[in-house]
């Protein structure tokens, strides 16, 4: 074998390995040292440990610059992956902020281990362009993922939650697994660009095919996208909150941009046409159909719940649909940079607005639940979080100049000019923005009630901590600075990905 | 060569679908176990020992008898008294059929499944761990993470809670 | 007639579709688990024979790898019917009902 240099890999993976040595200190750490402590410092100490080594990855991520395509696509370090791994820590970091007031486990050190593995996992998903360390890396995830979710052993639905989340996911692995391997097979390769060379003019053979639809539903299941979804609002409702938002927002990014990159780049060649009347196979008319089912199903749904994390999880779904828009603006080789910038900033400004909501719900349980009864004359009770509520969830709405209202335009536009002057996917894009409209319908039913109704005779006014208060109106803040300028996300993120070549 | 592969592909095909059928868990279990020893022997022929004996080490050895201890855990080994299947059963078998149908459609229609036998490689353990420490060192060091997570998990989730409150 | 790439597909495919037959109807949790092995089984054979008629060793590496998932996944998935049988003395999917649409 050629000259392999641990030492170059150690560097390539310097921000991983801190959260690794993190995810151990944490451990040791609550087990060892903080043993008989009362449980609010327990929570305290190892929120501190992992918030600075989160903040030390971050640092490493911004500050050594590293490119590296190591073994066939079995490590990818550039400018883009290393941006969206910031993406994915500062998510860590703002998921940790809330949950430090958490009541729900005593066992603090083994829950900040595995958010931190989850994290990791998340991280080796974005940087790698190999079936084999795809599936691996998204299984880690996953795995960790599930245990967070039945992480709450005092609860039935949470160990209920984490067993629907398993079955729903080791089918989808299955999935996943068998596609690949068809893949590997039909091509005989497991790089991912290696794969698209070695399909290339073969056509669309029926095992390709299969192969294809395999794995479109494989992580159709980890972005719950209709009709894969059902998993989501068990998953949502079951988990602690904390954990809850991590699912919704990291392992969404990394999700995202690794189905992205499986298609564009493994899949490039057979993107078929998903144009009004001129259909022809393969995933581009797929992905199309996901997302309209995604955007219906999850719009309509989520008028009809009581509850608010059932609520955000079928407004999760629907954001899926949406995001597929920018899958589907990739499917043009020479647009792919705009449709990669636009889904980045998308998931980047989805996922620090869904952890705020998820904070802001993780608050009102703590008078009772998350129904929407419970947010009845919420602003009079805690107006600053109100506040933060309603920055949230009028950017989940779209509306100007929010980042969410930037988010979609950006993602509709690329998806409107991947096929310049025909529009192919215009019919998709006026479907998008309808159901948009129909969106603004139960995130004003919520704010309506936090605003407008009276509170109940026996309403309490609830406990907020000074790091929830701060976390908050930190991610308000950001919602609303990256919508009112938001050049100062899709710069870096436009830099990173010519820096790439993506 | 030819009669062994129809053998044992049939073996792991009946023992597998007898497990679907059987009510007994014990015999499920036992069912899919030698379902997983007909699988490794086929892995022997197609030339990959070392998967093959893998595959009897974990599966059998480790994931077997793991289910059999989670069967005698949850103490619900008849199954008396209750359906064996859901009651919308031919929706199940609809679903199965359908899968099997294309997928066995597509690969005999395939232009890329009729291929020649290339010469037997010579694939020892060797470049096997080879290329474990080398060019799949990264998925190597993520199934370390992975196991690590898997082993807090389980201890986690499967102890017991000591309901006072306190750490046990 | 000799044993050829779509012999081995064919039995993987069927054996997939066994599984995935025995997640969707079947009741107790534990037979599920033992169906969505046997899918993983169904993949690794794939694999397996793609790996020799492709005449590289990347398919067996990934079914070592496959294999050490699926020992980990055992243990996690058990140890949650586990942790539901505590709280419920039961191992059937209908009684997963505490949420609904």
């Amino acid at each position: 074998m050629n000259a392999f240099s641990y030492l170059d890999l150690l560097n390539l993976l310097g921000p991983e390995t801190i959260l690794v040595l993190t995810s151990l200190a944490a451990l040791f750490v609550d087990l060892g040292a903080l043993r008989d402590q009362p449980l609010p410092r327990r929570w305290l100490a190892g929120g501190g440990v992992t918030a600075l080594g989160g903040l030390l990855a971050i640092l490493w991520l911004t500050n050594v610059t590293a490119q590296a395509n190591l073994a066939h696509g079995i490590l990818v370090v550039d400018p883009l992956t290393q941006l969206v791994k910031v993406v994915l820590v500062a998510m860590l970091l703002f998921t940790v902020a809330l949950s430090l007031r958490a009541e729900f486990t005593e066992h603090v050190g083994e829950y900040f281990c595995l958010l931190l593995l989850a994290t990791v996992g998340m991280m080796f998903l974005v940087s790698s362009e190999d079936v084999l360390t795809i599936f691996v890396a998204l299984e880690l995830t996953s795995l960790s993922l599930y245990i967070l979710t039945a992480f709450n052993k005092r609860s039935l639905v949470s160990a209920e939650a984490g067993l629907k989340y398993f079955l729903f996911g080791g089918v989808a692995a299955a999935f996943t697994l068998f596609g690949l391997s068809l893949i590997y097979g039909l091509a005989g390769s497991t790089n991912l660009r290696e794969i698209a060379t070695n399909l290339a003019g073969k056509g669309t053979d029926p095992l390709l095919m299969v192969a294809l639809i395999m794995v479109v539903m494989g992580f159709g299941f980890k972005i719950a996208a209709v009709p894969f979804h059902l998993w989501a609002p068990d998953a949502y409702q079951g988990a602690p909150t904390p954990a809850a938002a991590l699912i919704a927002s990291g392992s969404k990014v990394a999700s995202f941009f690794v189905f992205a990159k499986v298609m564009a780049l493994g899949f490039a060649g057979i993107e078929g046409n998903g144009a009004w009347r001129q259909f022809a196979p393969g995933w581009v008319p797929v992905l199309a159909t996901l997302a309209v089912a995604s955007m219906l199903l999850g719009n309509l749904a989520a008028i009809a719940q009581s509850s608010v994390k059932r609520l955000l999880a079928y407004s999760a779904i629907a954001h899926a649909g949406y995001m597929l828009l920018g899958l589907l603006a990739m499917s043009n080789p020479h647009r792919r940079a705009d449709g990669m910038a636009a889904l980045v900033y998308y998931i980047t400004t989805y996922g620090l607005t869904t952890i705020g909501a998820f904070g802001v719900v993780q608050i009102v349980e703590r008078t009772g639940g998350d129904s929407l009864e419970n947010f009845a004359g919420f602003s009079r009770r805690a107006p600053l979080v109100a506040v933060c509520l309603m920055v949230f969830m009028l950017s989940l709405a779209g509306i100007p100049p929010l980042a969410g209202f930037f988010g979609k335009f950006y993602l509709f536009t690329a998806a409107a000019g991947a096929e310049p002057g025909n529009l192919g996917l215009l019919w998709l894009v006026i479907f998008a923005i309808a159901m948009s409209a129909v969106s603004l319908y139960y995130y004003l039913q919520v704010l309506k009630r936090a605003f407008v109704a009276a509170p109940a005779e026996a309403a309490i006014a609830p406990v907020v901590s000074f790091m929830e208060r701060l976390t908050l109106a930190l991610l308000a803040l950001a919602v609303v600075v990256l919508g009112a300028l938001p050049a100062w996300l899709l710069g870096p993120i436009a830099d990173a990905i010519k820096a790439a070549g993506f | 060569m030819h009669t062994g592969f129809l053998l044992l592909a049939l073996l792991t095909l009946a023992s597998a679908g007898a497990a679907m059928c059987l009510r007994n868990l014990v015999h499920c279990a036992l069912c899919v176990a030698i379902s997983f020893v007909s699988l490794a022997a086929l892995f022997l022929t197609l030339d990959a020992e070392f998967v093959g004996f893998a595959q009897i080490l974990v599966y059998v050895g480790a994931v077997a008898i793991l289910i059999v201890i989670a069967i005698l855990l949850t103490r619900d080994i008849s199954g008396h008294g209750q359906s064996l299947v859901f009651k919308p059963w031919t929706l199940g078998v609809g679903v199965g059929a359908l899968v099997a149908g294309s997928l066995v459609s597509a690969v005999t229609s395939s232009a890329f499944t009729h291929r020649e036998l290339p010469p037997a490689p010579a694939a020892t353990v060797r470049q096997l761990g080879e290329s474990l420490m080398t060019t799949y060192v990264v998925p190597l060091e993520i199934i370390g993470l992975l196991l690590t997570a898997a082993l807090l998990g389980a201890v986690l989730l499967a102890r017991r809670e000591n309901e006072g409150g306190g750490r046990s | 007639m000799n044993v050829g790439l779509e012999h081995y597909l064919v039995v993987s495919a069927l054996l997939f579709a066994l599984g995935l037959l025995g997640v969707i109807v079947r009741r107790n949790l534990l037979v599920i688990y033992m169906s969505l092995e046997l899918m993983l089984n169904a993949a690794n054979l794939a694999l397996v024979a793609f790996s020799r008629f492709n005449h590289n060793l990347d398919g067996q590496v990934m079914v070592f790898f496959i294999i050490t998932v699926a020992a980990a996944e055992v243990a996690v998935g058990l140890a949650l019917i586990v942790a539901l049988y505590r709280k419920r003395e039961t191992a059937h999917v209908e009684d997963l009902t505490t949420m609904k649409f």
